[in-house]
């Protein structure tokens, strides 16, 4: 069985397990054995980032070359963490000079197939005393993404590495660049959230920006440009920064179109391939595939706007905000650090309703009051005293901000994204008004997709978030279509009828100055003249207009045919999540899904276990051993290595199995395996492996010196910690704590902490830092406030 | 597999004794002595120090499952989850913690290893620690050899000592579970696999496994129960799978067939040649088999029985004992007239009193499973547990809405407040955590007076009116530790139990003044209790402590337990029940 289960690794790798939010990371192949990344075992020999930027679209490309500096054969854990509007489009295996594509099925044929190949199915997880539980696994698309179809943590078992040898990989996805104030920014995370970053002996970037400028962000690899390729090449690298290039546009005109068709299924002769694309993935299509880009270029505002500069209009904005048991830890003060981030940009004259809900909204007596430094303290101080309870009516909170906030009035939504309920009855609910929602949670889901009028993820980009929260005060556009929306199509066509149908709006909507939007669709009927006009506030005329033809044939923008599938399948998805599944809707997404080669909710290249993450810190006591297991199983035993022989009970109604151990005293922190036997009512037995950290150590904590500050201004604060820390909280005295963020080029979490008012003279700063086995660490500072 | 022959079975008159066996008593081929003549460990000294004697009778209630067996001319000597029962079956006081992991026979004397950590021989009716360089040894195995050595199986690996002399022996390091000797060789086992050791040198004995739990001999057939089943072969290896092995766990050999215990379902199994067995009928469910004296012994949940020729017979009923399963208890309370405890890794547990002795059962139902708490409020028992909390009315559990495990209870005038991982669910549903100002999520302790006080592993809070009225942080300099695990709300002082930084009190000026002598006590979840005006902490390794009667210090108290390990705590009319994670004893006085 256990060499069945490796060829099954050669051959067809295991990919999609669902995504818990993650930050991105560039492909770790990791000994099953040592269950982390090492060196010593595996290391990264090559890696090659091929990437292409065009009309808001990257097309990514990574080939590594892993080595095994063992004599023993080797099993290994290949994961990417991809951003959240991601697809993955292909990936391979190379055993010796073969090159072994994985290969995208229906998801219940890839289980079938997977469960053929192997009879073990073993899911453990190994749970600090207390901390939340798993969700149930699954390999249903990924929850974090804002695109229904995208996001998602992709790892496959990678097997056999010979002894001393090699494995090569190869992964493709692309995802939007989105573009907010006027720049774009494409992110390839590389830097590895946690521990130490891994070395590669030789790295290669290449970035070819199509139709924009760019250059390398600030504290990501440095790149050097040539013409509209930024490369980078080093050896003996250090993966401690991610990939960051900005997109600066100049001279790009307001609308601008691009088409793709290929009747034939075959490509002109002497077309320029990419490294990672084959003919053969281009189907031939009768119709035509067109993207209409708008760039609206106004000067461009800054990100939040603040009061003293920013001319727009008062709002009437009415914040909702989860306090339902679900919304709890980091994702609760994820969600407040973004409702501080919105109410640091109102001024006086805006007018603003707090309202905190869970299974009812809690309006009692509240309304509109202007926004005045103390209301939105009020606000803040009374969400903090509002306990959490049981129970999400997201709905019904909709309703009543909407009552509360009147005609003219916008909502924002600041949740976890559970209790949506339908996007009917959202979108019933929130009637004329538009609803911003923010979610921390891992559940975006279709629900909120299909009613806000802009949806900001749990793991969205600096760029996204800035966008958003722009929008979130912006004055309103009068028509502001949800993403794919095929009836909704803005823009006119005068000179000819091509026929056009299933356009979908894509990228950044509505339209917003400085942000890159567009509309994609098929066409039937070529047409060599026609005239585009998009009418919108945000050009200065009130519309752009562009001559530009539908061809016979064109055979560039290759990447059109499996953009207007995404967006078709992304509409699909919505549909099914506001009406139920239709059987013609899932096979059009299946059929989709296979033929433009992208990873949905209903495909996968086969289905994973979920046993493939990091191993468990847990801080030393009592810890719970949890396994999924098999039905089958009728017996599981735990073998630390300390000794401890323990039998796992089989939670009633479930095939988990757990088990409480006492860690025993004086062991030291470090990594400890334990074998999990299973065994079956036939007595056959299998065994798994799994890693746990024991770290016992409170992180250390430093903060910066403070500087003198008055009351009533906002206070940077930075602090060390140690590598391991997940989340780092500041408050004075015994005002809400503030979540800091890592930047990664002063190596400092670092935020703003608002001084508090009417208190001169020295105030004590609290720092807290929370590791991952939960440890915390603290530290003090004193802040002089001057009067 | 080959078995052998019946007349060759003669030759080894008795053999195996496994850590999870227990000791046996082992009489063993002449020629095993040439297997052990060449030392290729290291040797330190070795004392025998009295254990001292305490003059309080205290009742205990452990595990009650026999691990091992020796027979003597007296009669059988147990040993187990309820400590040495002698040959009269009365339990032999005097050792420092309850369950014993092996005995032995040396020299006619009992030797006993504990779970805890430690080696002791009896003595004149007293106990002898046997002490050597090598620390505390956490003992699995023992044997003694024709030679009257003793073979010692532990973590710390395999060791062995003369009669008569003043040092132990180290053969080998590698942690041992099981032992056996054959004719002229030792192999013993372990989490690190099977070896032989022997002279000039140590070999390892493959297996398909590398966690050895048993090993037995048969001539010169070697049996090993691994991690995932049994495999024999001959003494140098490698070992195979044995057809009709994979679900054994453990087994004994005897006259000359093997004997393996399975686990889901219980069975004893006798094998009879390759993939051949028949499965012994059994008047009990079986949980182990051990030997002594030629003679096999099973220990069932309903006691121990000796097989004999007409079948098995009961020879030691099991004795009154928690209920079959685990013994660490981590939570005590009052049901009416029953006494609930919690177990660690279990549920729930209920005894009555019946003719002066405490007859104990298991509650059904899986709602309630590693508990934390337990809190009798208005007739019914509320229950914390990593399953969340649920209601125990004496007869069933009802599962209580929640975000997930339960850590602490508390009565308010409202109703009853959960410490959960995510914060304090109070009466009405409403949850406050670290976002509303507590120190931290987890609430790991409540405590109900004026104000509801929560101590989480950051500090301590105050809720009032349902919000967080105050904070203790690290930061702030008044506790001694930051993880706080138990609260005692007392004559208006709330006393604060940490783990790791000892007790502090909280007076009613909210001024913080720490008990210095308990600087370093980890005080486990819940255990601060009053009981007749007086404090008692119940600490991790450090046992049992009380405040003085003038309130000024916390003294040690020096009475019998399971295990110094006090999990938990209950005052009572009756006195103090004291949960350990060995078991339960009650102090009906304690002191003046």
């Amino acid at each position: 069985m256990r060499g069945d289960r490796l060829r099954m690794g050669a051959a067809l790798g295991l990919l999609l397990a669902s995504a818990a939010p993650a930050r991105p990371q560039a492909g770790l192949l990791v000994p099953t054995r040592a269950g982390r990344p090492d060196a010593s075992i595996l290391s990264l020999r090559e890696m090659a980032v091929d990437v292409g930027i065009a009309r808001g679209y990257a097309r990514v490309n990574v080939r590594q070359v892993f080595e095994n500096h063992t004599d023993l054969p080797q099993e290994g854990t290949y994961r990417f963490a991809l951003p959240p509007s991601a697809a993955v489009g292909d990936f391979a295996v190379w055993d010796g000079l073969v090159r072994i594509p994985g290969v995208i099925l229906e998801k219940q044929r890839a289980r079938s197939i997977y469960r053929q190949l192997t009879t073990q199915r073993i899911d453990p997880g190994l749970l600090q005393q207390g901390e939340e539980e798993d969700r149930e696994p699954g390999t249903g698309g990924g929850p974090s993404a804002s695109r229904p179809s995208g996001g998602a943590l992709f790892s496959v078992t990678v097997a056999p590495i010979p002894g001393r040898g090699t494995k090569r990989l190869e992964l493709q996805f692309q995802q939007e660049v989105p573009f907010g104030q006027g720049e774009g920014e494409f992110r390839l995370g590389m830097r590895p959230p946690d521990g130490e970053p891994g070395v590669a002996r030789r790295l290669e970037v290449h970035v070819r920006l199509d139709d924009r400028e760019g250059a390398a962000g600030a504290g990501a690899f440095p790149l050097t440009t040539e013409g509209r390729v930024l490369s980078f090449a080093g050896s003996d690298v250090r993966l401690d920064r991610d990939l960051v290039v900005r997109l600066r546009p100049q001279g790009v005109p307001p609308l601008a179109l691009t088409a793709f068709r290929s009747p034939d299924g075959r490509l002109p002769d002497g077309l320029s391939l990419a490294p990672w694309e084959r003919p053969s993935e281009i189907p031939p299509e009768k119709d035509g595939f067109f993207l209409l880009e708008a760039f609206p270029t106004a000067p461009a505002a800054p990100v939040v706007p603040s009061a003293a500069t920013q001319p727009r209009p008062a709002v009437s904005l009415a914040v909702l905000f989860d306090t339902s048991l679900s919304h709890r830890w980091a994702g609760l003060e994820s969600s407040y650090a973004r409702l501080l981030r919105v109410l640091d940009a109102l001024r006086p004259d805006d007018r603003l309703v707090l309202v905190p809900f869970d299974r009812e909204p809690a309006t009692g007596g509240a309304t509109l009051q202007p926004a005045t430094r103390t209301a939105i303290d009020a606000a803040l101080t009374a969400l903090r005293q509002r306990p959490l309870a049981p129970g999400t009516d997201v709905p019904r909170a909709v309703a009543a901000a909407r009552r509360i906030a009147g005609d003219g009035g916008r909502i924002l939504l600041l949740a976890d994204g559970q209790g949506a309920g339908t996007s009917k009855a959202l979108n019933e609910a929130r009637g004329a008004l538009p609803l911003f929602a923010a979610i921390s949670g891992g559940e975006t889901g279709e629900v909120l997709a299909g009613a806000a009028a802009s949806l900001l993820g749990p793991t969205a980009t600096d760029v996204e978030a800035d966008i958003f929260m722009k929008r979130v005060l912006a004055p309103l556009e009068s028509a502001t279509p949800s993403r794919a929306a095929p009836a909704a199509r803005p823009f006119a066509v005068a000179g000819g009828e091509p026929r056009l149908r299933d356009v979908y709006a894509v990228m950044t909507q509505p339209l917003t100055v400085g942000s890159l939007s567009g509309f994609v669709g098929r066409y039937s009927v070529p047409q060599e003249h026609l005239r585009w006009t998009l009418p919108s506030p945000v050009f200065d005329s009130g519309s752009a207009s562009i001559e530009a033809p539908l061809p016979e044939r064109a055979g560039d923008a290759r990447d059109l045919p499996r953009r207007w599938a995404r967006a078709r399948v992304d509409d699909l998805l919505r549909r099914i999540e506001a009406e139920g599944e239709r059987r013609e809707w899932i096979e059009e997404i299946i059929a989709l899904s296979k033929r433009y080669k992208f990873v949905t909710p209903y495909t996968a290249f086969l289905a994973a276990p979920r046993s493939l993450l990091r191993p468990r810190r847990i801080q030393p006591g009592d810890p719970v051993l949890r396994v999924e297991c098999d039905p089958r199983t009728v017996s599981a035993v735990a073998f630390f290595p300390f000794g401890l022989r323990l039998p796992l009970e089989r939670r009633s109604g479930t095939e988990l199995w757990e088990g409480r151990f006492l860690v025993p005293e004086g062991l030291a922190d470090g990594r400890y395996t334990v074998r999990i036997v299973l065994r079956d009512a036939s007595g056959a037995s299998v065994a798994e492996s799994k890693s746990f950290i024991l770290d016992g150590r409170a992180p250390t904590v430093t903060p910066d010196a403070l500087n003198p500050a008055h009351g009533g201004e906002a206070l940077r604060v930075a602090v060390r910690t140690d590598e391991d820390v997940l989340f780092v909280t500041a408050r004075v005295g015994d005002a809400p704590p503030v979540s800091l963020r890592w930047d990664g080029i002063l190596k400092r979490s670092v935020g703003l902490l608002r001084v508090p008012a009417g208190a001169p003279g020295p105030q004590d700063v609290f720092f807290e830092a929370v590791d991952a086995a939960k440890n915390h660490g603290f530290a003090r500072a004193t802040l002089t406030v001057l009067p | 597999m080959r078995l052998p022959a019946a007349s060759r079975l003669l030759i080894v008159a008795l053999i195996a004794a496994s850590a999870a066996l227990g000791g046996a008593w082992l009489r063993l081929h002449s020629t095993v002595s040439e297997a052990l003549h060449a030392p290729s460990g290291d040797t330190k000294a070795l004392q025998f120090v009295p254990v001292p004697v305490s003059s309080l009778v205290v009742e205990q209630w452990g595990g009650g499952e026999i691990d091992a067996v020796a027979l003597t001319a007296a009669g059988l000597v147990v040993a187990g989850g309820s400590g040495v029962d002698d040959a009269g079956g009365r339990r032999i006081d005097g050792l420092p913690t309850l369950r014993a992991s092996s005995l032995a026979l040396w020299r006619g004397r009992s030797v006993v290893g504990l779970v805890a950590g430690g080696l002791f021989r009896r003595r004149d009716n007293a106990w002898d620690e046997m002490r050597s360089g090598f620390g505390t040894l956490h003992v699995r195995c023992l044997a003694e050899t024709p030679a009257g050595e003793l073979l010692v199986g532990a973590r710390e690996g395999l060791f062995r000592v003369a009669w008569g002399a003043a040092d132990m022996q180290r053969l080998d390091r590698h942690p041992v579970r099981s032992m056996a000797v054959g004719r002229g060789w030792l192999v013993a086992g372990g989490e690190e696999g099977l070896r032989r050791v022997g002279s000039p040198r140590t070999s390892i004995v493959a297996t398909n496994d590398p966690w050895i739990e048993t090993v037995a001999t048969i001539d010169n057939e070697l049996f090993a129960v691994t991690a995932t089943g049994l495999e024999t072969g001959a003494v140098e290896g490698p070992l195979a799978n044995v057809a009709g092995g994979g679900d054994v766990v453990s087994g004994i050999a005897h006259e000359g067939r093997f004997f393996g215990l399975t686990d889901a379902p219980a069975t004893v199994r006798r094998f009879e040649g390759p993939g051949s067995f028949v499965e012994v009928s059994l008047p009990a469910t079986p949980r182990r088999l051990m030997t002594s004296g030629g003679v096999l012994f099973v220990d069932t949940d309903q006691g121990l029985y000796r097989r004999e020729p007409g079948g098995f017979a009961l020879v030691r009923p099991r004795r009154e004992a928690l209920p079959p399963g685990p013994s660490h208890v981590t939570a005590l309370a009052r049901l009416g007239d029953s006494l609930v405890a919690g177990m660690f890794d279990g549920g729930l547990a209920v005894a009555e009193r019946q003719d002066g002795r405490l007859r104990w059962r298991s509650v059904g139902g899986s709602s309630a499973w590693g508990v934390n708490a337990l809190l009798p409020a208005g007739g019914v028992l509320y229950v914390a547990s990593l399953r969340g909390a649920a209601r125990f009315d004496g007869s069933r559990l009802t599962p209580l809405d929640g975000p997930g495990p339960a850590f602490s209870l508390a009565a308010t005038r409202d109703g009853v407040a959960v410490g959960y991982a995510q914060g304090v669910l109070l009466p009405g549903a409403r949850l406050l955590s670290a976002f509303h100002g507590l120190p931290g999520n987890q609430a790991l302790a409540l405590a109900s007076g004026p104000d509801l006080v929560v101590g989480t592993p950051s500090g301590l809070g105050g809720i009032e009116a349902r919000r967080v009225a105050w904070r203790v942080v690290p930061g702030d300099g008044k506790l001694p530790h930051a993880w706080v695990t138990a609260l005692l709300p007392s004559a208006g002082t709330l006393y604060v139990g940490t783990y790791g930084g000892g007790v502090t009190r909280r007076t009613a000026a909210a001024r913080y003044e720490p008990f210095v002598e308990t600087e370093g006590l980890k005080v486990n979840a819940g255990c601060l209790v009053e009981m007749a005006g007086r404090v008692y902490a119940g600490t991790d390794g450090r046992g049992l402590w009380r405040l003085s009667a003038d309130g000024t210090r916390f003294e040690f108290l020096s009475v019998p337990l399971p295990s110094p390990h006090v999990t938990a705590l209950l005052g009572d009319g009756d006195g103090l029940w004291v949960g350990t994670d060995e078991g339960l004893a009650h102090l009906p006085r304690v002191g003046p």
